[in-house]
């Protein structure tokens, strides 16, 4: 797993040769420090940052040897939860690039957990959209991204600035705040705040199935031209 | 062109390190004119922060000025005394922080706080002010505002304690609104809410806004005008679509390369991004030389002139002055 906050997920008293080292020795992979230079390497790092200490690195770095430290052992799924999120916008897209090319070399499978929309539009194959603990939408990157179908997948692509002057969109503004998930209602999760709620919403909805596993949660998907069936979920999987 | 209504000449803010001083801020010039919405651009430390604490003279203990002026209104604001000052906060400048509930007094009720802003400025009495503040939170969107305002920050989501900060930075209707990264830490869709909620606000009253973020998307929907800073220099400022489509400077050309667009699935591609490589504060040229990819001579060597490319498009950068160098 690589976690959100490099300062915080290095232990500040390892140097990095330590804390690579570590997960190899933990799982008897340790075979030589040879590993831990190619470990290093192949996240654009020096051999010569194996010595250094965390508080040595920049915030950049540091969410390398991150990656690195998750990758090391070769598993085959690696969790990322919002790797990105503590970084410039010009170090980003040099993180995004090496994920990618590292999922490529290796054939991992990522769990990639985001609220940057624009990174996983970039990097991510499949988006499931989440709100107060329950998948609203699911589907292929650009299914979702070019045709979101829930009120709410809506609502988020809008809210997000689009830098270039000349485009200028229309938004959806969603009433109110978060509320808290302790207190969970029946039915659509965002009925207090969506501007389209009905009576319906207000009892469990079914998954709306649009083809290619693109799948929304919202009655509004009925219309959508390429609607095929609803799958009403199972008792085991819903909270009613 | 009207007169400007916020004047920053070159300014130098020095923060002294141990033995060393390190100039910090080095040669800031920018301007924002009344009723405009500027915008003021950069990545971690490129210094824009530390430009807005300046003008509102809240800088920390290690850091002083060192050489610049910066006029409100005619007025330069580095000659003021303190108590000076402090009529000038609230009243003539207001600004709203990063972190909207760090900036609260956790100990005293959100209406409390806005009251006391109007009573530090106005003659009014604690009922009236107090009647005045529930009506500048309704104002700043919150709904339920009697008994919001009898809320604890801690009682408060970040969206709500943010609207208090802006009730509070509206309260004395102030000329300028200076906006440090408003959104930072908040949900997607409550930061559109905030950022409609401003632009509102901002054209009703007819205040200036400076606007401090690194988002490009947002200098794009919000600002008129904007000024680029990398690591405590200006680098390029100008009107919004010009920068968007005319980037001059290397550093801008390789921000907007850097961006990644939600409504646009396109190839990556580093190569256009910024390399890799610490910020240089030391190099007495151009800061941005060592991560430059069409570095000249005389980047290591002295600061560029300012070169006025079109009407308000002005750019820091030797390549734009050949023949100068």
């Amino acid at each position: 797993m690589v976690f959100q906050d490099p300062n915080e997920s290095l232990n500040p008293r390892l140097s990095i040769r330590q804390t690579l080292r570590e997960p190899l020795q933990l799982h008897g992979l340790y075979a030589g420090d040879q590993q831990l230079s190619e470990a290093v390497l192949r996240v654009n790092l020096d051999e010569e940052h194996l010595d250094r200490l965390p508080h040595q690195l920049s915030g950049g770095q540091k969410q390398r040897v991150g990656v690195a430290r998750a990758m090391v052992t070769q598993p085959r799924l690696v969790i990322l939860d919002e790797p990105t999120s503590s970084l410039d916008m010009s170090l980003r897209i040099h993180v995004i690039v090496l994920l990618k090319k590292l999922q490529r070399e290796f054939n991992l499978s990522y769990v990639f957990i985001s609220h940057d929309l624009s990174t996983i539009r970039h990097l991510c194959d499949r988006v499931l959209v989440m709100y107060l603990g329950r998948i609203v939408e699911q589907g292929r990157t650009a299914d979702v991204y070019d045709d979101p179908t829930h009120v709410y997948t809506k609502a988020l692509l809008s809210a997000i600035p689009i830098p270039d002057p000349a485009v200028k969109r229309s938004r959806i503004l969603l009433k109110g705040e978060t509320p808290t998930a302790r207190v969970l209602v029946p039915g659509c999760p965002l009925q207090d705040r969506c501007g389209f709620v009905t009576e319906e919403c207000r009892s469990p909805v079914p998954d709306y199935d649009l083809g290619n596993g693109h799948r929304v949660a919202c009655r509004l998907a009925r219309d959508h031209p390429a609607y095929r069936s609803a799958v009403t979920l199972t008792p085991a999987g819903s909270s009613s | 062109m009207a007169e400007p209504l916020l004047r920053v000449q070159s300014l130098r803010l020095d923060i002294a390190d141990h033995e060393r001083s390190r100039s910090i801020l080095l040669d800031v010039n920018f301007d924002v004119r009344p009723n405009e919405v500027m915008g003021l651009v950069g990545e971690s430390g490129s210094g824009k922060t530390l430009t807005a604490l300046t003008i509102m003279r809240l800088l920390p203990p290690a850091a002083s000025v060192s050489e610049g002026r910066i006029e409100l209104g005619g007025r330069d604001l580095l000659r003021l005394t303190e108590s000076e000052m402090r009529q000038v906060r609230g009243s003539k400048v207001a600004m709203i922080f990063q972190n909207p509930r760090a900036a609260l007094n956790p100990l005293m009720r959100a209406g409390d706080q806005v009251a006391r802003a109007l009573l530090l400025h106005r003659e009014l009495s604690r009922a009236e002010a107090r009647r005045q503040a529930v009506e500048l939170l309704r104002h700043a969107g919150i709904s339920d505002a009697e008994s919001r305002a009898r809320a604890y920050p801690h009682q408060l989501s970040g969206g709500m304690a943010q609207r208090v900060l802006i009730a509070m930075m509206l309260a004395c209707r102030p000329d300028l609104l200076i906006a440090d990264e408003p959104t930072t830490g908040l949900d997607v869709t409550i930061q559109a809410q905030i950022f409609e909620l401003i632009k509102k606000l901002q054209a009703e009253t007819g205040a200036s806004l400076l606007l401090i973020t690194h988002d490009l998307g947002v200098v794009s929907e919000v600002c008129q005008r904007v000024a680029v800073m990398y690591a405590g220099q200006i680098m390029e400022q100008a009107p919004v679509a010009e920068l968007f489509h005319h980037p001059s400077h290397p550093y801008t050309e390789r921000l907007l390369g850097s961006i990644l667009r939600v409504d646009q699935a396109a190839e990556l591609d580093p190569s256009r991004a910024i390399a890799f490589a610490s910020i240089d504060y030391d190099n007495p040229g151009c800061r941005f030389a060592n991560r430059c990819p069409y570095v000249l001579e005389a980047c290591w060597v002295r600061r560029p002139v300012p070169r006025r490319l079109a009407e308000d498009h002005i750019v820091y950068c030797h390549l734009r002055n050949e023949g100068a160098s």
